[in-house]
C-alpha cells in the first residue's frame, strides 16, 4: 500500500518530497478513503499565508500518508521526514463504543502528540450515509458531539470533522468531502508555515555556527536543502532557486576565503582528487548519486558543483528560463575551475576542461531542447548561446592541445594517448537509448582522433561565430575568427586563415586598435609567408617595418625582409606591387612652387613641392611621383576645337592686340573652380567640434527685493554645441588603382629618410588646361608602389596656358595718335611665347584702300600688300619689324579715317584683323564775308590732332569754278603760316570779284594749301578742302536810324525815341513780300507798339521802304541799335491747297549775305534822362 | 585589483590602455586588449538594452537606471572579469579584473564600482587639461600613474 510506504521519500526521484500525514485511528477505513484524499488535495490551488510578511501565495499541496507510529511523533529537524499532520480516523456511530473504547484511544493519541507539542492534528469521524436515518429526527448526541465534548476547546473546535463516506454513497457525500480536503489543506499549510519557521530557526542557528571547526558545509547543505525541496514541492520554484543560490554564494565565499585564511576542515573534502567528470544532466529530476556522495562527504568539488548547478538548472527549467541556464552555465563553469584551482584538488590535467565543455556543451543541448518547444525562448537563448559555445569550443582547443589532437601536432605519444583514455572513462558513460549522441559522446569521439576533433571544434567554433554575428557581437565573432585562422594556418588551409584575418584587421584598423591591429598584421605575414605570397608578403613586411607600436627590432626584421623579398622575389616582375601609401608614410603637405613667369606656361616644368613623413625604420630608396589630371569642366572642353587645329608649334590660342585680355578673363574663370595651388593635409580634416569656444554667458538673477536669487552660466547657442555630429564613419579608401601616370610630377630618384622628407617633384607641361593633383605613388625600390588618394579631395591644381605666337602691329611711339597724310613709323612685333618659331616663316600683311606701307628700310615704294619673312626664334624671344605706314587724306571732313591691316600667319588658319584709326591732320572751315555787295571768304585752318604737331602752311589757294575771279586778300611776303594742334590756327581770305548787279548762280570753290610738319623734311603734301558757296548775292540792305522824339535834340534814357527802319531792294528777287522783326535787347530797349510787320517790295521799284518805330532805350550810354531781322514772308496759300500745304502764312529765312545790315554795328548815344528839378526848371 | 584598466572613446577607439601586472606567455598586456576590444561587444550591447528599455518605460526606475553609469560584469572568462562603465558623453571604462589573483577574485561589485567612479574622475581631470585634444589619446603620466595606482588599489 502507498501509504504505508514509509521508505524515505528521498530515495524516490522526483517530487517526491510531499507533507507527511500520520492517520491513526481506523487504519483499515484510511486505506479505503486514502486513494480519493490523496488525488483530490492537488486538485485545487490554496492561498498560503506566511509568516514575517512574506508574499501570500498560491499553492497545490499534495500529501503523503503514512500510519501513525507513536515512537515517531518526536519531532525532528529533517523537514522533510517528519510528519507534518495528523489524523484520527474512525467510523464510529455507536456511542456507547465510543465511550467504552475510543474515546481511551483518542485521549491516549492527543496525549501522545501533545506531548510531543504537537498541536497539528484532526480528528475525522467517517459516517455512512443512512437512509433511514435522515428521517428520523437527529439524535441528541452524535458520536462526533460527544468528541467534540470531550476534547475539543474553543481554539481546536473546528478539527472535528465529521465526513459521509464517498466509497459507500457518492452522491452525497460530495459536501462534506469537499469541505474535508478544504481543511485539510489548510491544515496543513498552517502546520507548514509553523514548521518551516522552526526550520528555518534551526537553519539560521546552523549557519551561524559556520565558523566552528567542527561545522561541516556538507551537512549544512543537505539540512538547507530540504527548504529547497519543500519549496519545489509547493511549485514555489524561485524560493527553491533562492536556497541553492544562498548555499552556491555560501560555498563560493568559503572556497576565496579558504584562500587568504586559513581553510575549515570540512573543506578538505572538496580537495580530494577528482575522479569522474561526468556531463552535468539538466533534468528535473534530482540527482540521487551525486546527493549521496555529497551526503556521504566523498563529492568532489566537481561532482559538488555538478549537482548544484543540475539543482539550480532544474528549478529554472521548472520556471522556463533556460537562457538564464545558459548564463549561470559560464559564471558556474569560470568559478569551479577557479576554484578548482584555490582549493588545489588534483585531477587529472584536462578533466576540468572536459567537464567544462560537457557542462556547456550539455546546456546548450538543454536549451536548445526547451527552445525547440517555444519560439520566442529560441530568440532569448541565442544571446546566451554565443558564449557557452564559445567557451565550449575554447575548452576543446585546450583539450586538443593536451591530448595532441591540433593540426600541424606530431603523431599522439604514449602520454596523450593515455590521457584520452583517462579523460574519457572520467566522463562516465553516455546515456542509454539516446538517438542523438550526447556531448559526452561527441567529445569521447573527438578525443579519438584528429579528424573528428577538427570536425568538432570547426563546427563549434563556426558556430559560435555565426550565433555572435548573429547577436551583433562582431568582435567576438573576430576574435573566434582569429583562433579559426590560426586552426587553419595550422590545417594547411593558409587562404581560408588570410580571410578570417583580414576581417579582423580591417576591424581593428576601422577603430584605432592599433596594437590589435598590428599583431594580426604579424599573423597575416606568417601566413603570407606560408603561402609564399611574395607580394602580400612584400607589403605587409613594409607595413610592419612602419608599424611604431612595434619594437624596433622587429620593425628592423621585416624592413630587411622587404627588401630582401624585393631584391630577390619582385625584381623580375614586370609590375610594380601596389600598396596603400598612408599605412607607411604620411603626406604632410603639397605645394605647386609659383612660376618665374606668374602662370605655368606650357613646355615648362611645374614644381611641387611634397613634404613625406617616413614610417620606415631606415633609409630607403624612392621614386615619387603624383598623376597630373586634367579638370574636366565645361571651360576645358570648349577649349577643344582649338586643340584640334594644333599646328606643329603646338599653338593653340588666338591673340591679337585685344585678346590678351579675354585670355586673362579665362583664366580668372578657371581659378574660380576653386583650385588651390598649396595644402597640408592636416587642414583637410574636419575641425573638432569640441576645440571651437563655446559661448557661454555668466548672468545674475534678482529677486523682487534687489537680493541675488541665482548666478547662471547660459550658453547662447546650445544647438551649435549641442548638435549631433555623426561619428566619423572609417571609410577604407580603395586605392590600389593605379591612376594614369602619363603625365605626372616627377623625382625619378631620391633617399628617403625615417621621418620628415621635403622633395621637390617636376613636370613638364606639355598641353595647356587645367591640371590638378591627382594620385601620389612613392616607388620602393622600384618594385613597392605606394598609392595615395589623399590629394584628390584637396583639389590642388594649376593652370597652364599655353603662351602661343603673339604678333602685334605697334606704333613706334605709343602716345601719339596715327595721323592721316603723314608717313608713320610702325613696327609688326612677333613674340615666339613658348614655342619656336620655324626658319622662313612669313607673315603677309595686307591693308585697307587708301593705307599703303613699306619696311622701315626699305626705300622700294610703298604698296598694299608686304610680306614680312621672320627668322627663327627661340622661345620666349621677341622680334620686331619696323614699319612705316602711310594713310592718304581724303579730301572730306570726317574727324577721323578708318583702316584695317589684316595679317595672314603661318600658324593660324584665320586672318588677323588690326584695325587702326587715323585723324586729319589739318581742319580748315570757311565763312563767307559781306560788305553791302561786297563778298568775301574766309577760310580757317586748324588741327585737331591729339598730340602736339605742327605744320608749316604754304601756298595757300582757293580755287572756283564759277567765271568770278578772286582776288587774294593775304599777305604776299609774311612768310609761312603756322598751324599747331595746341589751337594755332592759321586764316586766309579772299575776295571773290563779281559785279555786284548781278545775281551769282551756286559756285563750287576748293581752298588747297601745303603742308608739312616743322620737324620733318620731307617735301610739303596738299591739303585740299572744296566747299559750296550758294546764295551769297546780297539782296536787301537794311538801314536803321535813331531819332529823338520830337521837341528833344537828344536821345535820352526812358524817353521814347523814335527808330527809322529801311529796307532797300539792291538785286533782283522773286522775294517780294517780306516780314520784318525788332528784336531789342529788353535790357536796354522797349519797343512800344508793333515790333514787327510785313512788307512788300516792288519788284520794279529799287527805292527804299522806311517803317518807323517807337522804341525807348531804358539805359543811358552808348547802345548798339536793336537789330533787325528780315525774313521772307509766305502768305497763306488758299486758292491752292496743292502748291503749298500749309494754310497759314510762314516765315523763311534768308542765307546770310543775302541780306546786309548796315546798322548792325552801329551805337547811338543815349544820354540820361532829365533830372526832375531841371526838368520843373524848363517847364516853368 | 585590476590587471587592466581602458579608457575607450565615442567612435570606440582605445584612448588609453593601462596594465599591471607580469606579462607571461597567455597573461600578457596585448591579451588584455582583445579583451578589453571584445568587451566592447558586450558593452554596446548593454547600453542598446537600457536605451530600449528607456523608450519602452518610462518610469522612474529606467531613469535611475539611466543614472547609473556602472553597467556591472560585462561577460568573464576563465582568468579574468571585465566590468563596464559608460560616461554621459560616451566615454567606456573598462576594469579587467584576474579570477586567479587572490585579490582579483575576491572582488566585489562595490569595490568595482567605486574604483570606475575614481577613475571617471581621473579621466574627467585630465581631459580638463588644456593641452589635451578630445578625442586624443591620453598620454598624460599623472593620469597614467593616478590609474595605476587604482588598480594596485592603494590609493
Amino acid at each position: 500500500m502507498k501509504g504505508v510506504d514509509s521508505c524515505s521519500p528521498i530515495n524516490r526521484e522526483g517530487m517526491t518530497n510531499k507533507p507527511i500525514v500520520t492517520c491513526a485511528g481506523d487504519w483499515n477505513l484510511f486505506c479505503t478513503l486514502e486513494a480519493p484524499l490523496v488525488a483530490a488535495i492537488p486538485q485545487d490551488s490554496c492561498e498560503w499565508r506566511r509568516s514575517y510578511g512574506r508574499a501570500t501565495k498560491a499553492v497545490y499541496l499534495e500529501a503523503s500518508f503514512i500510519k501513525y507510529d507513536k515512537d515517531r511523533v518526536k519531532p525532528e529537524v529533517n523537514l522533510l521526514k517528519r510528519p507534518i499532520f495528523h489524523i484520527y480516523w474512525t467510523d464510529c456511530v455507536d456511542i456507547e463504543y465510543y465511550k467504552t473504547t475510543l474515546r481511551e484511544d483518542v485521549e491516549s493519541w492527543l496525549k501522545q502528540l501533545e506531548k510531543a507539542g504537537i498541536t497539528d492534528w484532526m480528528i475525522v469521524l467517517v459516517e455512512t450515509y443512512d437512509i433511514r436515518k435522515t428521517n428520523k429526527l437527529l439524535p441528541r448526541t452524535t458520536v462526533l458531539d460527544k468528541i467534540k465534548g470531550d476534547f475539543g476547546v474553543k481554539q481546536t473546535e473546528d478539527r472535528f470533522i465529521s465526513v459521509i463516506n464517498p466509497i459507500k454513497s457518492e452522491a452525497r457525500s460530495a459536501e462534506s468531502w469537499r469541505g474535508l480536503v478544504a481543511k485539510l489543506r489548510h491544515f496543513i499549510l498552517v502546520s507548514y508555515n509553523k514548521a518551516l519557521i522552526k526550520f528555518e530557526e534551526y537553519m539560521r542557528e546552523q549557519r551561524e555556527k559556520r565558523n566552528d571547526p567542527e561545522w561541516d558545509f556538507c551537512i549544512y547543505f543537505i539540512l538547507q536543502e530540504q527548504l529547497a525541496f519543500v519549496y519545489e514541492m509547493l511549485g514555489l520554484y524561485e524560493e527553491a532557486l533562492v536556497q541553492y543560490d544562498e548555499l552556491d554564494a555560501l560555498f563560493s565565499q568559503f572556497v576565496l576565503n579558504s584562500n587568504v585564511t586559513e581553510s575549515p576542515k570540512w573543506l578538505d573534502t572538496f580537495k580530494q582528487p577528482v575522479t569522474s567528470w561526468h556531463a552535468v544532466r539538466l533534468t528535473t529530476l534530482v540527482p540521487e548519486h551525486s546527493r549521496e556522495l555529497i551526503i556521504k562527504k566523498k563529492a568532489s568539488l566537481l561532482d559538488f558543483r555538478s549537482y548544484l548547478f543540475q539543482r539550480q538548472s532544474a528549478m529554472l527549467l521548472l520556471t522556463c528560463k533556460p537562457w538564464e541556464i545558459a548564463s549561470r552555465c559560464l559564471s558556474t563553469v569560470h568559478n569551479t575551475l577557479m576554484e578548482l584551482q584555490v582549493l588545489g584538488a588534483s585531477a587529472v590535467e584536462g578533466a576540468a576542461a572536459c567537464w567544462a565543455q560537457l557542462a556547456c556543451a550539455e546546456t546548450l543541448r538543454a536549451c536548445e531542447r526547451l527552445a525547440a518547444k517555444n519560439n520566442n525562448m529560441e530568440m532569448m537563448c541565442t544571446t546566451t548561446q554565443a558564449p557557452l559555445l564559445h567557451n565550449a569550443k575554447d575548452k576543446l582547443h585546450e583539450l586538443g592541445k593536451l591530448c595532441g589532437l591540433l593540426p600541424g601536432s606530431p603523431d599522439l605519444t604514449s602520454e596523450q594517448l593515455h590521457l584520452v583514455v583517462m579523460l574519457s572513462a572520467g566522463m562516465g558513460d553516455s546515456e542509454p537509448n539516446n538517438h542523438k549522441p550526447t556531448p559526452t559522446d561527441r567529445l569521447k569521439e573527438a578525443l579519438c582522433s584528429k579528424t573528428s576533433f577538427q570536425q568538432y571544434y570547426l563546427e563549434l567554433a563556426e558556430l559560435a561565430m555565426g550565433t555572435y554575428k548573429h547577436i551583433g557581437r562582431l568582435r567576438f565573432a573576430r576574435l573566434i575568427g582569429r583562433d579559426l585562422a590560426a586552426f587553419y594556418s595550422e590545417l594547411g588551409e593558409t587562404g581560408k586563415a588570410v580571410v578570417f584575418l583580414m576581417d579582423a584587421l580591417r576591424s581593428y584598423e576601422e577603430q584605432g586598435w592599433k596594437d590589435l591591429a598590428a599583431q594580426t598584421r604579424l599573423e597575416l605575414v606568417a601566413a603570407a609567408k606560408k603561402m609564399n605570397d611574395m607580394d602580400r608578403y612584400t607589403k605587409l613586411s613594409a607595413t610592419i617595418a612602419s608599424t611604431q607600436e612595434l619594437e624596433i627590432l622587429v620593425r628592423n626584421f621585416y624592413f630587411e625582409e622587404m627588401t630582401k623579398t624585393i631584391r630577390e622575389h619582385l625584381s623580375q616582375s614586370p609590375d610594380t606591387v601596389l600598396s596603400e601609401l598612408n599605412e607607411c608614410f604620411k603626406i604632410v603637405s603639397a605645394t605647386l612652387l609659383p612660376s618665374d613667369r606668374g602662370v605655368y606656361i606650357t613646355d615648362n616644368k611645374v614644381q611641387c613641392r611634397l613634404i613625406v613623413e617616413s614610417n620606415m625604420p631606415k633609409e630607403i630608396h624612392c621614386k615619387a611621383s603624383i598623376s597630373v589630371e586634367s579638370c574636366k569642366d565645361d571651360k576645358s572642353e570648349k577649349r577643344t576645337p582649338s586643340k584640334s587645329h594644333k599646328t606643329d608649334l603646338c599653338v593653340s590660342s588666338v591673340s591679337t592686340q585685344s585678346s590678351p585680355r579675354k585670355q586673362v578673363v579665362d583664366t580668372t574663370e578657371c581659378q574660380e573652380v576653386s583650385l588651390v595651388d598649396s595644402v597640408r593635409l592636416d587642414d583637410l580634416k574636419p575641425k573638432n567640434p569640441l576645440l571651437s569656444p563655446l559661448q557661454i554667458t555668466s548672468q545674475l538673477h534678482y529677486k523682487e527685493d534687489k537680493t541675488l536669487q541665482k548666478a547662471t552660466v547660459e550658453c547662447n547657442n546650445p544647438k551649435m554645441t549641442l548638435k549631433r555630429s555623426d561619428s566619423i564613419k572609417y571609410r577604407k579608401p580603395s586605392v590600389t588603382v593605379r591612376s594614369n601616370y602619363q603625365h605626372c610630377f616627377c623625382n625619378e630618384s631620391f633617399i628617403m629618410k625615417p621621418g620628415v622628407n621635403d622633395l621637390v617633384l617636376e613636370y613638364k607641361a606639355n598641353d595647356c588646361g587645367t591640371f590638378k593633383l591627382g594620385q601620389i605613388s612613392l616607388l620602393v625600390e622600384g618594385k613597392l608602389e605606394f598609392l595615395s588618394n589623399v590629394l584628390l579631395s584637396a583639389k590642388v591644381g594649376f593652370d597652364v596656358v599655353t603662351q602661343g605666337v603673339n604678333v602685334y602691329l605697334n606704333k613706334v611711339e605709343p602716345k601719339k595718335d596715327l595721323v592721316a597724310g603723314l608717313e608713320h613709323a610702325m613696327e609688326l612685333v612677333v613674340t615666339s611665347g613658348s614655342s619656336h618659331i620655324k626658319d622662313n616663316a612669313t607673315i603677309l600683311l595686307k591693308t585697307s584702300s587708301g593705307l599703303v606701307m613699306r619696311l622701315a628700310d626699305d626705300v622700294t615704294p610703298m604698296s598694299r600688300e608686304l610680306s614680312i619673312c621672320i627668322s627663327a626664334c627661340e622661345p620666349f624671344e621677341t622680334k620686331r619689324v619696323p614699319l612705316i605706314l602711310f594713310a592718304s587724306l581724303h579730301p572730306k571732313k570726317e574727324k577721323s579715317v578708318e583702316h584695317t591691316v589684316w595679317l595672314t600667319c603661318p600658324w593660324w588658319e584665320a586672318v588677323m584683323e588690326v584695325p587702326l584709326h587715323f585723324s586729319p591732320p589739318l581742319l580748315a572751315s570757311w565763312r563767307l564775308l559781306t560788305s553791302n555787295t561786297r563778298k568775301f571768304i574766309h577760310v580757317t585752318v586748324k588741327s585737331t590732332v591729339a598730340h602736339l604737331v605742327q605744320f608749316l602752311l604754304t601756298e595757300p589757294k582757293l580755287e572756283n569754278d564759277s567765271n568770278d575771279t578772286v582776288s587774294n586778300l593775304n599777305p604776299k611776303h609774311a612768310g609761312d603760316m603756322i598751324v599747331a594742334s595746341d589751337g594755332t590756327t592759321a586764316s586766309f581770305m579772299w575776295e571773290l570779284l563779281k559785279d555786284p548787279l548781278v545775281k551769282g548762280g551756286p559756285m563750287k570753290v576748293t581752298f588747297s594749301v601745303h603742308y608739312k610738319p616743322l620737324d620733318s623734311e620731307e617735301p610739303p603734301r596738299l591739303f585740299t578742302c572744296p566747299f559750296d558757296v550758294q546764295d551769297y548775292t546780297t539782296l536787301f540792305v537794311i538801314r536803321t536810324k535813331l531819332e529823338p522824339s520830337k521837341g528833344s535834340d537828344f536821345c535820352r534814357a526812358s524817353q521814347v525815341c523814335c527808330l527809322q527802319l529801311s529796307v532797300q531792294r539792291v538785286n533782283e528777287t522773286e522775294y517780294t513780300s517780306l516780314m520784318y522783326e525788332v528784336l531789342a535787347d529788353q535790357t536796354m530797349w522797349v519797343v512800344t507798339g508793333r515790333t514787327a510787320g510785313v512788307i512788300t517790295m516792288e519788284s520794279s521799284s529799287t527805292d527804299p521802304q522806311t517803317m518807323t518805330l517807337d522804341v525807348m532805350p531804358l539805359v543811358a550810354g552808348y547802345l548798339p541799335l536793336p537789330t533787325v531781322r528780315l525774313s521772307k514772308y509766305i502768305a497763306a496759300n488758299t486758292k491752292d491747297p496743292k502748291k503749298d500745304i500749309s494754310a497759314h502764312p510762314r516765315l523763311e529765312p534768308f542765307s546770310p549775305g543775302q541780306v546786309y545790315h548796315a546798322g548792325k554795328a552801329k551805337q547811338v548815344h543815349v544820354l540820361p534822362s532829365i533830372p526832375k528839378e531841371y526838368h520843373e526848371a524848363i517847364t516853368n | 585589483m585590476a590587471v587592466c584598466v581602458a579608457v575607450i572613446g565615442k567612435d570606440n577607439s582605445p584612448l588609453y590602455i593601462g596594465g599591471v601586472g607580469n606579462d607571461t606567455s597567455t597573461d600578457n598586456e596585448l591579451s588584455r586588449q582583445w579583451l578589453v576590444h571584445t568587451a566592447l561587444d558586450a558593452l554596446e550591447e548593454r547600453l542598446a538594452t537600457t536605451n530600449s528599455n528607456n523608450t519602452a518605460t518610462n518610469t522612474n526606475t529606467s531613469r535611475t537606471d539611466l543614472r547609473d553609469l556602472y553597467l556591472g560584469l560585462l561577460y568573464s572568462t576563465d582568468t579574468h572579469k571585465i566590468y563596464g562603465y559608460v560616461t554621459n558623453t560616451r566615454i567606456k571604462l573598462v576594469l579587467v579584473t584576474s579570477s586567479t589573483s587572490p585579490s582579483g577574485s575576491n572582488i566585489r561589485d562595490a569595490e568595482v564600482r567605486t574604483a570606475l567612479r575614481r577613475l571617471h574622475a581621473l579621466y574627467a581631470d585630465a581631459i580638463c587639461n588644456p593641452f589635451h585634444l578630445p578625442g586624443e589619446q591620453i598620454t598624460s603620466q599623472k593620469f597614467d600613474k593616478q590609474v595605476k595606482n587604482i588598480m594596485l588599489n592603494n590609493v
